[in-house]
C-alpha cells in the first residue's frame, strides 16, 4: 500500500508539472462549453418580429413589452414600414407587425373591429406561421380581458418534465462525460506508450513494484484529476450559465468514478497496440471521436435515424453521459437510472477483461 | 562463494540464437565484465538474469535464487542500470531517486548515494535537463538506491565522451571499494581491463574466453611489440641481437616478444655499447582488442 501512495502522488505531481497536459485536461472541456453555451441554440427556432408601432402609446408600449416576454419571439420596433417591409425580404426578420395609429384605443361600450395587419414572407414561413399563432393568440387573450367575457374553451397544455430545460442543460451532462472520455482514455494511451519507448516502463520491472500498484498510481492520479475537471465544469455551468444541477452529488461522483475506470481500462487495452505517441494518438481517436460524436453529448441521439440510434445506445459513452443527464437536470436516482448502469456495468466487464488481456510491460 | 550461478542458459528468437548455451559464475564482491561487439548476446544475457527476458532453456541464479522462482525476491537485492532507460519527466532527481528507494524493503540513503555520484547540485533539476554524463550517473545512482547486493551495469558509457566516461569509470571503481558484484557489459575494451576482475568474451552468443584481463591476454599467446626508429641505417648485428620477429621498414623497427621487459633490456644494452642512436622508442603490450580479432578474427566495433 505505501509503494501504490507513493507511487500515486509522484505521478501526480508529474501530472501537475505537466503544464501542457494540464491545459489540455482541464481547459478544453471548459472551453468546449463555453463555445457551445454562448450560443443559444434556444433562438434558433424562434420568431423575429419587426413591430412597426405607429401608435405610440402607453398601450402600445405595453404591447410590445409583452411580446419581449414570449420566448419564442424576438422583438424589434421601428417606426418606418417600409424599411421593415425591406427587412422581410431580405430574410433579416420572419414577421412584420403593423400596428395602427388608433389599435389600442378602444371604446368597451361601443367596440368595433380593429385591423391589425401581419406581413411574412415566404422564405422563412414556418417561423412566420409561429409568429402569426402567437400573435393570434396574444389578441384573443387581449380580447378577452377588454370585453370581460370568457373564453368558451380554454386549451391546458401541460409539459412533463421539462423543468424549464435549454441547451446549456442538455449539454453541460454531455461535457462532463466527454470530458471523463478523453481524459482517461487519452492520458493513460499515452503515458504507457511513452513509459515503454523509453525505458521506463523496463526500469520498473526490474524494480519489485507489482502491476497493481502501477496501474492502481496510474489510475488513481487520473480520477483524481478526472474529479478536479468536472468539479471545475460543473461549477463554471452552475455558477456561469445558470445551470440547474438537481441530483445528487454522490451519484455524480460514482458515474464520474466508474466511467473513469471503464475509459481507463479501453486504455491500458489499447496501450499494447501502440508503440509510439505518433501512433497512440490515432488509435485512440478511433475509440473517441465516433463517440464524440454520436455517443449523447452535442445533442439527444433521439435525433438520429432509428437504425443509427440502435448501434450509438450500446456506447459506453452514451450509458456514462445519459446516466449523468438523468442525474443532474432530472434529479433521478439510482434506480431510475438502472438501464443505464446495467450498460456500465456490462462496459466495465469488457474494459477491464480487455485490460487484463492485452496490457503488457513491454513487448516480448 | 558465488553470486551468481549460469548453466547453459539459451535464449531463442524466431530461431536465431541470441544466447547460445552459456554457463558462467560470478564471484561475490568482483566485478565481471561481459565483453563483445554489438550483437554478440550480452545485453540479453543481462536482461535474462535479472528478469526481463525468460530464457528459452537453462538455469541462472542469483544469490541462489531462482530467476524463475525467486524473481521478487531477487529484485530485492539486485540494482539495475538499463541500456536505454529514461526516467521520468517531471519529477526531479532526488525525488525520482526516493520514489525508486521507496519501492524496496530497505532504502539507501539518498543524499549519500547523491553525493557519491556526484549529483548533489544536480538534485533539483528535471532529469532530461541533465547531461549525457550525468544522465548515466543518475542512473547508475538509481541502480544503488537499495543497497543492493549485485549490481548490473549494461554499457553504462556508451555514447559518452572520454572525460565523461573517466568519470564513470572513477564512479564504478569507488563502488567496487564497498565490496558489492557488479556485472557489466561493454563493448570497450579498455573498459574491461581497466574494471573486471575477470572477463567474459562473447561473441555470436556464445562465450568464447573467460578469465581475468592478464589472464586472457597470456594465454592468448599475442606477443608485445617493441618499437624504435634509428637516425642512421641499421647494422645488422642489431637486428641479430633482438631475439624474437623482428620487422623492419627503412629506419623503423618492430620487435615482437613475449617477454618485452628482457627484450627491452636486451636492446638498450646493445644500443649503449655500440652507439646507436634510437628515438620514437615505445612498447606495446596486447590489448583485448588483441585477443577478440584472434579469437573471432574480427574487430570488437565494426
Amino acid at each position: 500500500m505505501k509503494k501504490f501512495w507513493k507511487f500515486t502522488i509522484a505521478s501526480i505531481k508529474m501530472f501537475f508539472r505537466n503544464r501542457q497536459a494540464l491545459f489540455f485536461s482541464l481547459f478544453m472541456p471548459i472551453m468546449i462549453m463555453v463555445v457551445f453555451g454562448l450560443i443559444d441554440f434556444g433562438k434558433m427556432g424562434s420568431t423575429r418580429i419587426e413591430i412597426v408601432d405607429k401608435a405610440k402609446n402607453e398601450s402600445s408600449e405595453q404591447f410590445i413589452e409583452g411580446l419581449r416576454k414570449v420566448d419564442v419571439l424576438e422583438i424589434e420596433s421601428t417606426d418606418d414600414l417600409e424599411k421593415a417591409k425591406e427587412k422581410l425580404v431580405k430574410g433579416d426578420t420572419d414577421m412584420v407587425l403593423e400596428l395602427d395609429k388608433n389599435v389600442f384605443t378602444i371604446n368597451p361600450l361601443n367596440p368595433e373591429t380593429k385591423k391589425v395587419k401581419i406581413f411574412i414572407s415566404q422564405a422563412s414561413i414556418q417561423q412566420g406561421q409561429i409568429g402569426v399563432t402567437v400573435i393570434k393568440e396574444v389578441f384573443t387573450n387581449l380580447e378577452h380581458e377588454l370585453t370581460q367575457s370568457k373564453p368558451l374553451f380554454e386549451i391546458k397544455t401541460e409539459e412533463v418534465s421539462t423543468l424549464g430545460l435549454e441547451y446549456i442543460d442538455f449539454l453541460v451532462p454531455g461535457i462532463v462525460a466527454l470530458a471523463i472520455m478523453q481524459m482517461s482514455l487519452f492520458s493513460i494511451i499515452f503515458v504507457v506508450v511513452a513509459y515503454k519507448k523509453t525505458g521506463v516502463m523496463r526500469r520498473l520491472l526490474v524494480t519489485p513494484i507489482k502491476s497493481y500498484q502501477f496501474i492502481g498510481g496510474q489510475v488513481a492520479t487520473r480520477l483524481v484529476v478526472s474529479i478536479m475537471q468536472i468539479t471545475v465544469i460543473i461549477l463554471l455551468a452552475v455558477f456561469a450559465f445558470n445551470v440547474n444541477v438537481i441530483g445528487s452529488y454522490w451519484l455524480i461522483a460514482l458515474l464520474v468514478f466508474w466511467g473513469s475506470i471503464i475509459f481507463l481500462a479501453l486504455g491500458l487495452a489499447l496501450a499494447s497496440f501502440a508503440k509510439t505517441e505518433e501512433a497512440a494518438a490515432p488509435i485512440a481517436n478511433i475509440i473517441a471521436l465516433p463517440q464524440m460524436f454520436l455517443g449523447n453529448v452535442f445533442f439527444p441521439i433521439e435525433a438520429m435515424p432509428d437504425w443509427l440510434q440502435g448501434i450509438v445506445k450500446y456506447l459506453p459513452l452514451n450509458y456514462l453521459a445519459d446516466s449523468l443527464r438523468k442525474v443532474m437536470t432530472e434529479g433521478a436516482g439510482i434506480a431510475d437510472i438502472s438501464g443505464d448502469m446495467w450498460g456500465l456495468v456490462a462496459w466495465s466487464v469488457i474494459t477491464i477483461g480487455l485490460a487484463i488481456i492485452f496490457f503488457r510491460w513491454q513487448e516480448e | 562463494m558465488h553470486i551468481i550461478e549460469v548453466k547453459n542458459l539459451l535464449k531463442k528468437y524466431n530461431g536465431l540464437k541470441a544466447v547460445d548455451n552459456i554457463s558462467f559464475s560470478v564471484k561475490e564482491g568482483e566485478t565481471f565484465g561481459i565483453l563483445g561487439p554489438n550483437g554478440a548476446g550480452k545485453t540479453t544475457t543481462l536482461e535474462i538474469i535479472e528478469g526481463i527476458r525468460k530464457p528459452s532453456k537453462g538455469k541462472a541464479f542469483v544469490d541462489g535464487l531462482s530467476i524463475k522462482k525467486d524473481k521478487e525476491k531477487i529484485k530485492e537485492i539486485m540494482g539495475v542500470q538499463l541500456q536505454s532507460s529514461a526516467f521520468f519527466e517531471y519529477l526531479t532527481v532526488k525525488e525520482i531517486l526516493t520514489l525508486f528507494a521507496d519501492l524496496y524493503a530497505n532504502p539507501a540513503d539518498i543524499d549519500k548515494i547523491l553525493k557519491n555520484v556526484k549529483l548533489e547540485a544536480k538534485s533539483k533539476s528535471y532529469a532530461d535537463k541533465l547531461s549525457g554524463g550525468q544522465k548515466q550517473r543518475l542512473s547508475i545512482a538509481a541502480a544503488l538506491v537499495n543497497n543492493p547486493k549485485v549490481i548490473f551495469l549494461d554499457e553504462p558509457t556508451t555514447g559518452l565522451d572520454p572525460q565523461a566516461r573517466r568519470n564513470l569509470w572513477r564512479l564504478i571503481k569507488n563502488i567496487q571499494k564497498k565490496g558489492q558484484t557488479i556485472v557489466i557489459t561493454t563493448h570497450y575494451m579498455e573498459e574491461a581491463e581497466y574494471l573486471c576482475d575477470r572477463v567474459a568474451i562473447m561473441d555470436n552468443g556464445k562465450i568464447i574466453a573467460l578469465d581475468s584481463p592478464r589472464g586472457l591476454i597470456k594465454s592468448s599467446g599475442i606477443k608485445s611489440k617493441i618499437m624504435f626508429r634509428t637516425v642512421e641505417d641499421i647494422p645488422q648485428s642489431l637486428i641479430k641481437t633482438c631475439r624474437g620477429r623482428v620487422e623492419k621498414k627503412d629506419h623503423t623497427i618492430v620487435i615482437e616478444t613475449k617477454n618485452p621487459e628482457k627484450g627491452l633490456h636486451n636492446l638498450m644494452e646493445y644500443v649503449e655499447k655500440e652507439k646507436i642512436e634510437i628515438v620514437d622508442l615505445r612498447i606495446m603490450q596486447p590489448t583485448l582488442e588483441d585477443v577478440f580479432i584472434k579469437l573471432t578474427g574480427k574487430k570488437l566495433r565494426e
